[in-house]
């Protein structure tokens, strides 16, 4: 089916014209912005002021690494847990249903009204998650109050929202194998898992790396739910990249450091990106 | 025979405790739904309490409420709707042609989701302000595109080249056109990655804040502002409406999952075309 | 009838809500212009959900009778309208007329020309009666928030809020403390009730917010962020007193202090889990309503307690402003004139939001429906008060004291060290 026809541009290009009519200005504008410099004689004014006030600054690295602590561990414990999820889910005769309407309902629940409830349960005080443990005779906790922990629950309320995207987009791969292959195996007398680990999975690799891809993006951009639970604090335990840019942007009023920060995410997610892309595209030729 | 008892177990109970896990918000959200005022913030937190439907009732009679739902409701089913007409078939361009620059496009595609839309969030307002798409229901449907855009195509990419194309390529001899050919053999047998897709991206629009809140303000209000503007005063949470809102708020999407869930659990047979 | 007796029941659910009195336009024909010269135009306005925008949302209509304008309203929640404010000015396409400003952008939104001189209007006869707006009988520290920052007329005062002591009359009577009047006191109060096990010893802000009470306590140590000059006197000895005092107040707060907010603050009232506050007087009318509080009845009011250097509570005007791109600003300005007259501010009074007007303070049966010890507390820490100096960037400035005031809440460094680390960073900016 390699025809050389016009059909496949006719398909994209009017939707990347589409996109670009919308993006480059943005584009344009951030990139202006990040590397203007008003003093600069030159015909462009460039300058790497911007980025180098940043890439010195304590508070950002320590961006970077709640960016990269909460990307790290949120990405791959929901995608691990989302194809675990998904195969006993595969596995099991009755209940399927249910037990799929609970394990994505997260994601039905609107960002913000999930993350204030988060909020509510995490009060030391009056939260619910206290109330529950001290019921079975353990000390409270402090949950997101405290800076030694508040990263590691706000990764959990991520992970909390996430592993549905995840479970659904394996769980709807699962389902394309053909049952065919499935009985083979089984009459191979090879065991589910094992069929799982080295049939089914090498089959969706392309399907688990787009996953892992969203997935990834997704949580390098988490923002509301940090939001509405710590604004980034207690100290700066939780400020991401994300919502330092917001705060620079919105409230601080330098956009010019917004700009900076949006092209570092934009980098560092085409550079890990990238080689999935390309692997993805490899297949089709 | 025994193995597959244990696997069975196995199964059942991750999926209970896991259950525990990702419903507990939820359930905490619906009892709250079902307390008065000084029940909500009760300290400790109350467990058993006389139920009471008055946020139900009170979130239900409000007009505002529906406006925002319709608002919500025609924003997602045109951006959905208007999204997947142009995905799928570039993700089928993709998958089934071999042309100049397409790995390029797949990642301009990709790189639409990676800029969060804080720091874009200025100029691209600008942009639909030179459109004059600001504040209309096309503007905010527009912006929801770049939400989902790229799940769609990225992820039928993936679906579609693992279908079989013998189907394709018999329809082909026969004569029929290429968009017929997507339309009656692709589509089809696609249905468990169109489906996810679909339900993906109506929840991409539908809990989307920031595009509604930038590109909105008097004649489209979908729920999340309104929601959020309607139950979060100034002093406090009105957290037994909010949380009644909330629930309410799910109800197209458990009618969309319930779609889904038939799609997926009678899954394919797929295998006994291809072979 | 089961679901509407409910119903009924929750109609106060935010504020006690005294009926404003009914439409009685002759206080507003009153004055020597022509309201209807703009009969037919539109005024769009954008509020923050807030007390004055609760109250004054239903008395639109009246405007609307007095004048013929039509006004569209958009609200939204503070967090929201921080955001949807900012970016649409940036981006140029803000189109509200009248919306709610804060008195600490004012150096960002003037420099930008973002709002409209008001000046003139108040000056033009055709659509101002000087001696029925009394622009003069707003305090003198209201009218200093419309200036601010050395800046034009942009900024007019719709509430006065400062600190307040509120305290459970019970808890105190039942340990044998006396109502705090000193700083040492409310230490010693705190602790002994906390220790005591019947409720927490005080709740305060120790979340986004931590800078605006934390004001109060700098500054009745002697300390403050910036002084004349605007140099940093954060890290003054001074400062550092008052902001190891307030270290060790949160300390006796619930745990979980470092993210309390206006929400839990109040909540932690409102469920009788805590015994003190000192935040905003806005609290106490909620306190009183049944329909969501524990402990109505059982709250005393008591102004702010003296430091080494005075009771100086922090205080905070609301102020509503006009958008510079306003195309009929005439228009606008009639809305705005007539929600801060003389008369709105008075009803709005005796619905519990107390205004920036002297006229206000003194309207009949004010003390009947808000008690002689509120308001003679409120006067007393109102008079006391003391406002922020503002610079551009004063959110990030405070932003760095949060976390820093965190860290020391939480026993990470001392108060010294925090303050001096601040200082650094503010000198970096």
């Amino acid at each position: 089916m390699k025809d050389k026809t016009y059909f496949p541009l006719l398909l994209t290009l009017p939707v990347v014209i589409f996109l670009l009519a919308l993006l480059i200005y943005p584009l344009l504008y951030t990139f202006t912005i990040a590397f203007y410099d008003e003093t600069s004689e030159f015909y462009i004014p460039f300058s790497l002021n911007v980025f180098n006030s940043l890439v010195t600054e304590e508070r950002f690295l320590k961006n970077v690494y709640h960016t990269i602590f909460l990307t790290f561990f949120s990405t791959s414990i929901s995608f691990v847990l989302g194809i675990f999820l998904a195969y006993c889910l595969d596995q099991i005769k009755f209940g399927k249903s249910i037990f799929l309407v609970i394990l994505i309902s997260p994601l039905a629940i609107m960002p913000v009204v999930s993350a204030l409830t988060w909020r509510t349960m995490f009060n030391p005080l009056y939260g619910i998650l206290n109330s529950i443990l001290k019921y079975f005779g353990f000390d409270g906790l402090e949950w997101v109050t405290d800076t030694s922990s508040a990263l590691t629950w706000i990764t959990v309320v991520d992970i909390w929202q996430w592993t549905p995207f995840c479970l659904l987009l394996i769980y709807a791969g699962l389902k394309t194998i053909p049952v065919d292959i499935k009985e083979s195996a089984s009459l191979d007398g090879i065991n589910s898992f094992k069929e799982l680990i080295y049939i089914s999975l090498p089959i969706l690799f392309n399907l688990l790396l787009i996953t892992l891809i969203f997935r990834f993006m997704e949580a390098f951009k988490a923002f509301d739910s940090i939001m509405v639970i710590t604004q980034g604090g207690p100290g700066n335990a939780t400020e991401t990249m994300v919502i330092r840019s917001y705060y620079t942007g919105f409230r601080w009023y330098k956009p010019e450091i917004t700009s900076m920060i949006g092209i570092f995410l934009l980098i560092f997610t085409i550079i890990c990106t990238r080689w999935a892309g390309t692997k993805i595209g490899e297949q089709e030729n | 025979m025994k193995y597959f008892k244990i696997n069975l177990l196995v199964s059942y109970f991750f999926l209970i405790l896991s259950s525990v896990f990702f419903i507990l918000p939820i359930l905490w959200m619906f009892l709250q739904s079902f307390k008065n005022a000084k029940d909500t913030i009760a300290i400790p937190p109350k467990i058993f309490f006389t139920p009471t439907l008055s946020n139900y009732v009170k979130v239900l009679k409000n007009d505002y409420f529906w406006e925002a739902t319709i608002d919500s409701v025609v924003v997602s089913l045109m951006s959905v709707s208007a999204a997947l007409a142009i995905g799928i078939p570039f993700a089928y361009a993709l998958t089934r042609f071999n042309f100049k620059g397409k790995n390029e496009i797949a990642h301009f595609i990709l790189s639409t989701k990676m800029l969060p839309g804080i720091v874009i969030a200025i100029p691209l307002v600008q942009t639909f302000n030179y459109f004059n798409l600001l504040d209309t229901h096309i503007g905010v449907s527009i912006a929801h595109i770049l939400l989902m855009l790229a799940v769609i195509v990225w992820v039928m990419r993936a679906f579609l080249q693992n279908l079989p194309i013998d189907l394709e390529e018999a329809a082909l001899i026969d004569g029929a056109g290429r968009l017929r050919i997507i339309w009656s053999v692709v589509l089809p047998i696609a249905r468990p990655g169109i489906v996810t897709v679909t339900a993906l991206s109506f929840l991409f629009s539908w809990n989307d804040l920031f595009f509604g809140l930038t590109l909105g303000s008097f004649d489209v209000v979908p729920l999340p502002i309104y929601l959020t503007t309607e139950y979060i005063g100034y002093l406090a949470v009105n957290w037994g409406e909010l949380s009644a809102a909330g629930l309410l708020s799910t109800f197209p999407i458990i009618i969309i999952v319930i779609l889904l869930r038939d799609n997926l659990i009678r899954g394919l047979s797929l295998g006994a075309i291809k072979g | 009838m089961f679901f509407k007796k409910i119903i009924t029941g929750f109609i106060a659910t935010f504020f006690i809500s005294s009926a404003i009195n009914a439409a009685d336009l002759s206080n507003y024909t009153n004055a020597n212009m022509d309201w209807k010269q703009f009969d037919g135009e539109t005024v769009t306005v954008l509020l923050s959900k807030h007390p004055w925008q609760e109250q004054i949302e239903p008395l639109i209509p009246e405007f609307e009778e007095l004048t013929g304008i039509n006004v569209k309203l958009k609200l939204l929640p503070e967090n929201q309208y921080l955001t949807k404010v900012p970016a649409d000015m940036e981006a140029g396409t803000f189109k509200f007329d009248v919306f709610m400003t804060q008195l600490y952008e004012a150096p960002k939104f003037c420099a930008e020309n973002w709002l409209a001189d008001l000046e003139p209007l108040i000056n033009d006869p055709s659509v101002t009666d000087p001696n029925w707006y009394k622009y003069n009988d707003f305090f003198e520290g209201a009218r200093d928030v419309a200036v601010i920052g050395n800046t034009y007329l942009s900024h007019i005062a719709i509430t006065a809020e400062s600190q307040v002591l509120v305290y459970r009359k019970d808890i105190l009577d039942e340990l044998g403390i006396s109502v705090p009047s000193t700083m040492d006191e409310l230490l010693a109060a705190a602790t002994k009730i906390t220790e005591s096990g019947k409720a927490y010893g005080i709740t305060t802000r120790g979340g986004p917010a931590i800078w605006w009470p934390g004001l109060g306590y700098l500054a009745s140590y002697g300390g403050e962020y910036l002084d004349s000059d605007l140099n940093i006197a954060i890290n003054s000895s001074e400062s550092i007193a008052g902001a190891d005092f307030y270290v060790k107040l949160a300390q006796q707060a619930p745990p979980g202090v470092t993210n309390f907010d206006w929400d839990e603050i109040n909540t932690a009232m409102l469920s009788g889990q805590a015994a003190m506050f000192l935040d905003s007087s806005v609290i106490y009318p909620r306190l009183q309503d049944d329909s969501i509080s524990e402990v109505v009845g059982k709250v005393g009011v008591a102004p702010f307690p003296t430091g080494p250097k005075g009771a100086k509570p922090n205080s905070h005007y609301w102020t509503v402003s006009m958008n510079e791109a306003t195309e009929n600003k005439k228009a606008a300005w009639l809305f705005l004139q007539w929600a801060t007259s003389p008369d709105m501010q008075g009803r709005l009074a005796l619905a519990g939001i107390l205004g920036p007007r002297t006229s206000s303070w003194e309207v009949d049966g004010l003390s009947d429906q808000l008690g002689d010890e509120f308001l003679d507390a409120a006067k007393t820490s109102l008079g006391g008060a003391v406002i922020p100096r503002v610079t551009p960037g004063f959110f990030e400035r405070v932003d760095i004291f949060r976390a820093e005031m965190q860290e020391a809440i939480l026993g990470n460094k001392d108060a010294a060290s925090a303050m001096n680390d601040t200082a650094e960073a503010w000198s970096k900016l």
